[in-house]
């Protein structure tokens, strides 16, 4: 395994394995995340995942730079990254597209030359690989769109857009967690609360884990809302291998 | 018994040691913007280091309290006005029942740090008191504090005991000696491959100054480019506190304590921890000149400011105690 690391700063340091956007450098930056984790290093504070790095903030009072590079070298050195050793665990994202809660919808199928059924259709069929969080709360950087369905983001960016609201930006696809300005394609919008503090999980989902987007009709979206709001919805998720 | 906002100033928010180990989804760590004044401001009044402490910047509040409560604020040189009567920063202060408070702002310091003893009844969230503006959690409602906000003291009865003879000698204050150019420290990278010789060079000689966009998020320097090899734009990673990047236009952007906790322009450098606090305090107009640091010199740094630090709290402490809360 390839990788070198650096220090950011004096109380974090970047484990580089990789300069692109690869599934096979997530899923090695995925294995040396949970792995790295499990070995409950003194000092360390946390992980944070991207594309194809990962960075270990730590505490240099509790351990210095060296000596935790060292620590993580001799892990690294015996790690297994054969294989697929993690299951795929898939989250079912339901959302409804077009009308108010998509209003981009038509852009996008004009600018793909196909109908807004067919960017439905292309939009739902790939499982999403969750690259990395960031931006703000839960905000997943995915990979697998169907690039026939890309589209430029709008010239003029939205002031507001609501919780909850899918979009297309480019190449890229994902969800706002959080209302908040943006100037991407809206196409839909998804009734679960992605984000939630005082849920055991704020956020749902993590690096390494993939989003199906599932098609839905209004009535259902509200009824999804109704159960949210009385603490009845479970959220559902496919786990294979 | 409860603390009254009469004027809460422009961006004034309740702040603790930081809402930590959710990087991994997205969330800033929020916290204390000056870790030191902070933790000072706690020390005077007899809270733990990591007590939640209001934090206002350069405009400070007007506040009034039902019962007597011991107060302190540090971060600059502040001055707090007790009905006329006036008081030094980087001092305990004693403060009747129904008197009104005002902090008026001097000369030096951005951030003020104002701990209140026996601090604030403000529910944690995600494990922290700090507030997340964005994300509307923590702190009062998750927003900057408003007029009229009544907020309930954690611990009544803690202003019995008058603590207004404790204050902090000098040498405990991160404070710049010069107010035209301040020295700040840096590691180099992690993408220092990134800028031409000349742009590393560039980086190193020139002064930059504090811009008005500057705020919790993080701080925009004006002054000479720094030249990329081939732009400024990398595959997004991780970003720390004190995280120096260049953006599209060529000037540098010193990452914050709200910043973002993953970004994609390349970082040339990162502030080293000691000097973050002095870093935090420069207002806008006044300038800074990077200089290069190691990584086991900046440990080295933090180990004795902390064994200093350590040795202040005992001797401040005398014998009073601490409130019975994990540390």
């Amino acid at each position: 395994m390839e990788y070198k690391i650096l220090p950011v700063g004096d109380s974090a340091l970047t484990i580089v394995f990789g300069n692109e956007i690869d599934p096979e450098i997530s899923r090695i930056v995925r294995i040396a995340r949970k792995t790295l984790a499990k070995k409950k290093i003194k000092g360390v504070t946390e992980y944070v995942q991207t594309y194809a790095t990962l960075m270990v903030h730590y505490r240099p009072l509790v351990i210095g730079f060296d000596k935790l590079a060292e620590k993580i070298e001799a892990e690294l050195s015996v790690m297994n990254f054969e294989g697929d050793r993690m299951k795929k665990k898939t989250i079912l994202i339901p959302v409804c597209y077009g009308g108010e809660f998509g209003p981009d919808l038509p852009t996008v199928s004009e600018h793909a030359g196909i109908s807004e059924q067919e960017v439905i259709e292309r939009h739902t069929s790939p499982d999403y690989l969750i690259y990395m969080l960031g931006f703000m709360p839960g905000f997943v950087y995915l990979g697998g769109m169907d690039k026939s369905i890309s589209t430029p983001r709008l010239k003029d960016p939205r002031e507001r857009l609501e919780k909850g609201s899918v979009g297309i930006a480019g190449d890229q696809t994902g969800i706002y967690p959080l209302v908040s300005p943006g100037g991407w394609q809206i196409i839909g919008r998804t009734p679960l609360e992605l984000y939630d503090p005082n849920r055991e999980k704020p956020i749902l989902y993590e690096a390494g884990e993939y989003i199906r987007f599932i098609p839905i009709e209004k009535e259902e979206f509200f009824h999804i809302r109704r159960m949210i709001e009385n603490g009845e919805y479970e959220y559902q998720w496919i786990k294979e291998g | 018994m409860a603390m009254h906002v009469i004027f809460p100033g422009p961006r004034t928010t309740i702040q603790d040691k930081g809402r930590l180990g959710y990087q991994n989804s997205g969330f800033a760590p929020s916290g204390f913007i000056d870790r030191v004044a902070s933790r000072m401001a706690n020390c005077l009044v007899n809270n733990l280091d990591s007590e939640a402490v209001i934090e206002f910047c350069l405009a400070g509040p007007i506040l009034r309290f039902d019962e007597e409560v011991n107060i302190a604020v540090c971060g600059g040189d502040f001055t707090i006005d007790v009905e006329g009567k006036k008081y030094p920063a980087n001092k305990a202060v004693h403060v009747p029942a129904g008197k009104m408070i005002t902090i008026i702002t001097g000369n030096v310091g951005t951030f003020g740090s104002i701990a209140i003893g026996g601090g604030l009844d403000i529910p944690e969230v995600m494990g922290s008191r700090s507030t997340n503006v964005r994300c509307g959690i923590g702190g009062f409602h998750g927003r900057a504090l408003q007029a009229g906000d009544t907020i309930e003291l954690r611990h009544p009865g803690f202003g019995k005991q008058n603590l207004s003879w404790r204050w902090v000698p000098e040498r405990h204050l991160v404070s710049p000696e010069d107010k035209e150019t301040t020295h700040i420290r840096v590691l180099p990278g992690p993408q220092e491959d990134m800028f031409t010789e000349k742009g590393i060079e560039t980086f190193y000689s020139s002064k930059y100054t504090i811009s008005n966009q500057s705020d919790r998020m993080g701080f925009r320097l004006k002054g000479p480019e720094v030249e990329t090899v081939n732009g400024p734009d990398i595959l997004s990673d991780g970003i720390v506190n004190g995280s120096v990047q260049i953006s599209g236009t060529g000037e540098p952007i010193v990452m914050m304590a709200d910043r973002q906790t993953t970004g994609g322009y390349a970082k040339i450098a990162s502030i080293i921890n000691v000097d973050i606090p002095l870093f935090a305090q420069l207002r806008p107009g006044q300038k800074v000149l990077f200089t290069r640091c190691t990584i086991q010199e900046s440990q080295r740094l933090m180990r004795e400011a902390n064994k200093a630090w350590k040795e202040h709290r005992r001797n401040l402490r005398g014998p009073l105690f601490l409130p019975r809360e994990e540390e």
